[in-house]
């Protein structure tokens, strides 16, 4: 059996529908740091983005264990999805909600100096837009590199790639979509 | 030494290792007090002005013997009066005001870079959970927001007495709990100020979001009223919306009423537990416009460990004015 270190987020989340908790613990620490970093971007504390933390892992954990829901593709891009979603929700009510935490019975945790600390620590060491490009598949982040990053045009790429323009589009697209959700407007 | 986010690792280590346990009965809108950095509200950085507020009102609060001790219940204001004087459904009183709305000229779109004001008065629990007791304070505030297309949004509260009044220093200034800006790109809310006319785009932004947001009938009540906390919303976009939340079943006419800032409303209402507690969510229309005013909810089930009665008002928002301005300053 593959260690928690070598199973990939789909293997580590259906481990977590089978009620294996360190498999979720694996999932958490793996992405602590980005969801960390993607919420303190954009929120007006690192209080606030430690909360929405939270609440994000414990939405995906309660969407895990949902069985009635399928797991989802690509573990990271959703859940910074959740990440965003929850932020949105958080912006709205002017509250960050703890609807997932009361499902899931987790009490609020208290967050002194030390802990904001070791968060700026781990948001610090946590390079996003790198974990992000290493979570894309690598046919998308082969097309999207080209397009963005060597500005080749679609032609050039399909024909380097041996695909329709049709099909590059829908890769540098679905790639986009996955760094906007962490990426956009930066403040 | 462990710090939050070991903490919160085994919290969900724990939790993923057994079977998930029913809702905890805790009202889903009710927001609540937390101890100290720990649920800090966006809208509340200025919690001890707050909080002294909270205590000046629970002071007031009522005492009752109830079980083995005496139980201090909070003073939740009296739930607003309605007169039911129609045989219409709640579905035909929206569909209605949906009718009056499209009947409504439509506004000018916002010019480029302007600020979406709105302001409105609220009050509601603040619940404190420890373990199997529980204790609220009320919070009333006025909140006030600009919010930019681009999602950067200043958001300032001031103090307010329960009827909606502005609690002011003896300077005459109001007092501010807090005054704060949202970076671009942060207040981006799917369809602020992009809202659209089309019943069927309304129907997916209501059912937008990975996990699902909107699950029960009442988050569609729910997405209104967010809506108009942070924008106006134009009379022919609320016709649509009105026209989409008719589709929900189990709406009810709740008839007419005055709100708390003397306003004659219709009302209409939707009962829904999916917090945990049953609870009747009701919004109050300007019967002129079709226009939203208010929303109050309303506890019908049983408090269980909340210290309220049944019937007692978790919350109310008035919707006092929206408009498009120049500046994160100007008010209309």
């Amino acid at each position: 059996m593959a260690s928690a270190r070598e199973q990939s987020d789909v293997e580590l989340l259906a481990a977590t529908r089978e009620l294996d908790g360190e498999a979720f613990g694996s999932f958490f620490r793996r992405h602590r740091g980005s969801v960390l970093a993607y919420l303190a971007g954009r929120t007006p504390s690192r209080e606030v983005a430690a909360d929405l933390t939270a609440e994000t892992f414990a939405a995906a954990l309660a969407a895990v264990r949902d069985e009635s829901r399928a797991l989802p593709g690509e573990p990271f891009a959703w859940l910074l999805t959740i990440a965003r979603n929850k932020l949105i929700d958080s912006l709205r009510r002017g509250q960050v909600e703890q609807s997932a935490r009361d499902q899931l019975g987790l009490s609020p945790l208290a967050i002194d100096d030390h802990d904001l600390e070791r968060i700026d620590e781990l948001i610090g060491q946590t390079d996003l837009a790198s974990t992000i490009a290493a979570q894309l598949p690598a046919k998308q982040l082969e097309a999207l590199s080209a397009r963005v990053i060597d500005g080749r045009d679609y032609d050039e790429i399909a024909a380097a790639l041996r695909c329709s323009q049709a099909v590059v589009r829908k890769r540098v697209s679905r790639a986009l979509r996955t760094l906007r959700a962490a990426l956009e407007a930066p403040p | 030494m462990t710090d939050f986010l070991d903490r919160l690792e085994r919290q969900l280590v724990a939790a993923a290792a057994v079977p998930l346990a029913p809702p905890r009965p805790l009202a889903r809108r009710a927001r609540r007090l937390t101890p100290h950095r720990v649920r800090r509200s966006w809208l509340g950085r200025g919690a001890l002005a707050g909080f002294v507020l909270a205590v000046v009102v629970v002071a007031a609060t009522l005492q009752v013997v109830s079980g083995s001790g005496p139980r201090v219940l909070a003073a939740t204001p009296p739930p607003l009066v309605y007169h039911v004087a129609s045989p219409q459904s709640g579905r035909a009183v929206l569909l209605h005001l949906a009718a009056v709305a499209a009947r409504q000229p439509v506004p000018s779109p916002p010019a480029r870079g302007a600020y979406a004001y709105a302001k409105s008065a609220g009050w509601y629990l603040n619940i404190r959970v420890d373990g199997a007791a529980s204790s609220s304070t009320i919070v009333a505030t006025v909140t006030e927001s600009w919010t930019r297309a681009d999602g950067w949004a200043r958001i300032l509260k001031t103090r307010a007495s329960t009827d909606g009044s502005r609690v002011t220093e003896p300077t005459g200034r109001p007092v501010v709990v807090d005054d704060f800006t949202v970076p671009a790109g942060g207040a981006h809310p799917d369809p602020l100020l992009h809202l659209s006319a089309d019943p069927t785009v309304v129907a997916h932004q209501l059912n937008a979001g990975d996990p699902p947001k909107q699950t029960e009938p009442v988050e569609n009540f729910l997405w209104l009223t967010d809506l108009s906390l942070r924008q106006p919303v134009p009379s022919n976009v609320e016709s649509t919306i009105l026209r989409v939340l008719a589709r929900s079943p189990g709406l009810i006419n709740s008839g007419t009423v005055v709100d708390r800032v003397g306003r004659p409303g219709v009302a209409v209402s939707l009962e829904s537990a999916f917090s945990g507690l049953l609870t009747r969510y009701t919004l109050i229309f300007d019967p002129s416009t079709g226009g939203l005013l208010g929303e109050e909810e309303t506890l019908i089930g049983k408090p269980r460990k909340l210290d309220v009665r049944t019937g007692a008002v978790l919350s109310y928002t008035d919707f006092l004015s929206s408009r498009y301005v120049g500046s994160s300053t100007t008010r209309p």
